[in-house]
Parts: C-alpha cells; structure tokens; sequence
C-alpha cells in the first residue's frame, strides 16, 4: 500500500503503522460550513494546490474540471466565485 | 379516342387511388405499437398483470391509483405509471405513495426480464420477499425506474452454500442495465434471525463473466436498509458483485442510514469503480461502516465521494479495504466512528498495491490508517 498527497487530521492518533508517504499534510481541511453540511473548501484550505492530480480524474464531485498541475485534495477542486469581467468590445464597422 | 382518353384517365385516377391505398396502408403498418394505452385495474383488465399480458412492446399500461397484490412479470417494453382515476380518466397523483403494489411477501413484487426495457413510473413496490430481488427482479432486460419507490421488501437466503445466499432487498440486477432516477430504495432488509449470507439490502448488482451488471443512478435515495437481528448482510445500501459497473450522475445521490454486518453503505470488489456519490451515516457490526472492499480483485478506482459520519463496531468506520490493487483517491472523509480500529483500515494480508492518494481524512477518532486484517 501506498499513501501520498493526503491531509489526516483530528484523529487520536493520525498514522497507524503506516506512513504518510509524499506530500502528506495535518491540517483542518478548512470546509465552508461543517456544521450546515457543506464540505466545499474554503477560500484560504491548505487542501487547495497540495495534491498532484490522479491520473485519468479529470472532474470532481461537482462535476467541476480539475485543471492545472497542482490540484486539490478531496473531493471537491476549490473555484473561486466566478466574477463579471468587464470587456472592452470594439464594434467592427466596415 | 376522347373514349380512350377519358379511360385512360379514369384508369390513372383508379391506380392513383390504388397507390394511395398502399401508402396509406403502409403508413398503418408503420404505425408504432406503443399507441395502445390500457388500464388496471378494469372490468376489462381486473389486474395489473392481464393489462401487462395484453399490452405489447411501446404500450402504456395506466394504474388506478390504490393498493393492487399482485406480482408482476414483464417481458416487454412496456410503460407502467401510476396515479390514474378509476376507469384511468385522468392523472390523479404523481406521487407514488398513492399508488401501491404489494407482493404478499410470496414472490419478487417485479419481475422484469426477457430483453425487456420497461419503464415504471410513480410507483412504490412493497412487500416482496424473495432469494434474489425482494422488490425488483432484473435478468437480462435494461428497465427504468423513474419516482419508484422500492420499500419494505426482504430478501431470504435458501441455504449456506453459495447457491442459497440471497441478493438484493429492493433490487436485484443480473445480466442488464436498470436506470433509476428520482427513485428511494428504502427499509429493505434481509431476512430476520438467519446465518446464511444476504448481500445487497437495497440494491445488488450480480454479473455473469462478460455479462456485467449495470445500474446508472441519478437523484435516487439508498436509505435505511437494514440488517435485522444482527443477521448477515453484506453492503446493506449497495452491493456491486465483481465486474458491475455503477454510475451517479448529478450530486443529489445519496447512500445513507443503511446497517449491515460489514459495509454498511457499499460492500464491493476492487475491479469496480467507485466514484461521485455521499456515503453518510452508515454503520456495521463488524467492519466497514461506509464501505467495505473485498478480496481477490484490482483495477478499480473509488473517487471524488464523501465518507461523512459512518461508523463501525470494529474496524474501519469509512472504510475497510483489502489491499488488492484499487486505487482510493480524492475522497473527503469526516466524521467517523471506529468501535476499536481505524477510520480508514487497510488489510495489508493482500498482494496489491493499493494507493490512498489526495484524501482527506478528518475523523472523530480513533485512527486514519492502520495495517490490520480486515475481516467481514
């Protein structure tokens, strides 16, 4: 067996005759709101970027796409609210 | 030859009208036989099951709302939808408590096979009791069940050897695809007080070498499936038999409040994967509470779920997993409960290499990961 990229935290004791292997980390995972069900990370997860990706998991539980080369433990990929940009849209005119 | 002429045009208007007869009969037998609509119970049908006899392949068959005893066998692909007025004037109710069919505890409630891909809508099945599918019988056919309720249904095992042991509560799935959408699967249970094995209190998938068992859910309910007097059931939400194949579509699936001895969300095989679904509040008497993996399989992958407040009296309150070679990856585990082990246990009696990759893991306690035999 082998372990890496996870965060294990809270427990009485973390590892049991185990190692944490590569990239292990021991935080709280910083969910939105535990108590009110919601499990998404926030904003400021040490979850966020401390994963490598898995091969051929290009989506998370949301159906949100797992980009990039440093991705998220879990199983939601953390996504900033999208916000409105606005264009500078230059009409074309013959 | 104005005589010839007007023969000759009275002859063309005749092969015109003769054509257009031919056409028009083609287009008749063209027609699709699913146009027929009938309706039970009926003077003309008194049960459910002489509807079915008398409808063919694209029929509807309409039900007035009610409690029917009945057990039904469906061989072709025909529609099934609850909720109709006496004489099946009018849709009364979409909601499928109005419209019952008890199995009298004999037989499966439905039993759909012989290539058919029946439809059955707002519906709750109840009060079958059987080896394999207390609710729903599925061999060789591809059905949908759409706002189905499968409830209240047992199954019974009818020996210790493998050939007696019982599968699937509510739903039994053998050599086909089922499509449940919108549907609960709830409070069935393996038979009271008996040793022998039952797997698959809610759903179970059994596949035939190069036959798999498919189920593709989506906003469906697997709870409180249940393991009476300590009896032996394994996976009391889910049991996927080696080679089945389950897909969750959307994020409103849920595997919940379901007690078994061991798994008490999902009991599977290390060759199927796992993947987009809440697994919550689950226990096991032994191991296993959201999740247990057996022995003997590799190459499956069980990914992107939450694991949220399962339990288990021994070991492995997430999950307990044989290391045969799956991969565990991008799970979100919180909240579980070990009698005397770990969140996550891990047999490391197995070959494989099994890999624990971007989970998180936030237990109540006792442990994250440990290397012990990971029993039934």
């Amino acid at each position: 067996m082998t372990l890496s990229h996870n965060d294990v935290w809270g427990n009485t004791i973390q590892y049991d005759n185990v190692s944490p292997g590569t990239g292990g980390i021991s935080v709280n995972p910083e969910f939105v709101d535990p108590g009110n069900g919601d499990y998404h990370l926030a904003a400021d997860s040490r979850c966020i970027d401390a994963g490598t990706g898995v091969d051929g998991l290009y989506f998370d539980y949301d159906g949100d796409r797992r980009t990039g080369t440093l991705l998220d433990i879990g199983a939601d990929e953390y996504h900033m609210d999208p916000f409105f940009v606005p264009l500078a849209v230059k009409r074309y005119r013959p | 030859m104005r005589r010839a002429l007007l023969l000759g045009t009275v002859t063309m208007a005749m092969g015109l009208f003769a054509a257009a007869g031919w056409w028009l009969a083609m287009i008749g037998t063209a027609t699709p036989a699913g146009a027929a609509t009938l309706c039970a119970p009926t003077v003309t049908y008194t049960t459910i099951q002489a509807a079915i006899n008398a409808a063919g392949d694209e029929d509807t068959v309409r039900i007035v709302y009610g409690t029917s005893y009945e057990n039904l066998d469906i061989t072709e692909g025909i529609t099934l939808q609850g909720g109709w007025s006496k004489e099946c004037g009018s849709r009364t109710y979409t909601d499928p408590q109005y419209t019952v069919i008890d199995g009298g505890a004999t037989d499966h409630v439905v039993e759909i096979t012989g290539g058919s891909t029946a439809r059955l809508e707002s519906l709750t099945l109840t009060n079958g009791q059987s080896q394999k599918g207390g609710g729903v019988y599925v061999s060789s056919a591809s059905p949908t069940l759409n706002n189905v309720v499968v409830t209240g249904n047992v199954i019974s095992p009818t020996g210790s050897s493998s050939a007696g042991w019982a599968y699937g509560g509510g739903v039994y799935v053998n050599k086909g695809t089922i499509t449940l959408t919108e549907c609960d699967i709830t409070y069935n249970t393996s038979y009271p007080g008996v040793s022998e094995i039952c797997f698959g209190g809610g759903l179970a998938l059994q596949s035939e070498p190069l036959e798999p068992a498919i189920a593709v859910i989506e906003s469906t309910r697997v709870m409180s499936n249940t393991n009476p007097s300590d009896s032996t059931l394994y996976g009391a939400g889910l049991y996927l038999d080696p080679q089945s194949q389950v897909t969750f579509q959307g994020t409103d699936n849920l595997i919940a409040y379901n007690e078994a001895k061991a798994g008490g969300g999902v009991y599977m095989y290390g060759d199927v994967d796992l993947e987009g679904v809440l697994i919550s509040d689950n226990y096991a008497s032994s191991n296993g509470g959201g999740l247990f993996l057996g022995s003997g399989f590799s190459g499956g992958r069980i990914a992107n779920n939450y694991f949220l407040g399962n339990s288990a009296d021994q070991e492995g309150a997430s999950i307990c997993a044989n290391d045969t070679g799956v991969e565990i990856a991008n799970n979100t585990i919180v909240g579980d409960f070990a009698g005397s082990g770990a969140g996550i246990q891990i047999d490391s009696g197995g070959s494989g290499t099994l890999e624990l990759t971007e989970t998180t893991s936030w237990s109540v306690m006792p442990l994250a990961s440990r290397w012990r035999t990971c029993l039934q």
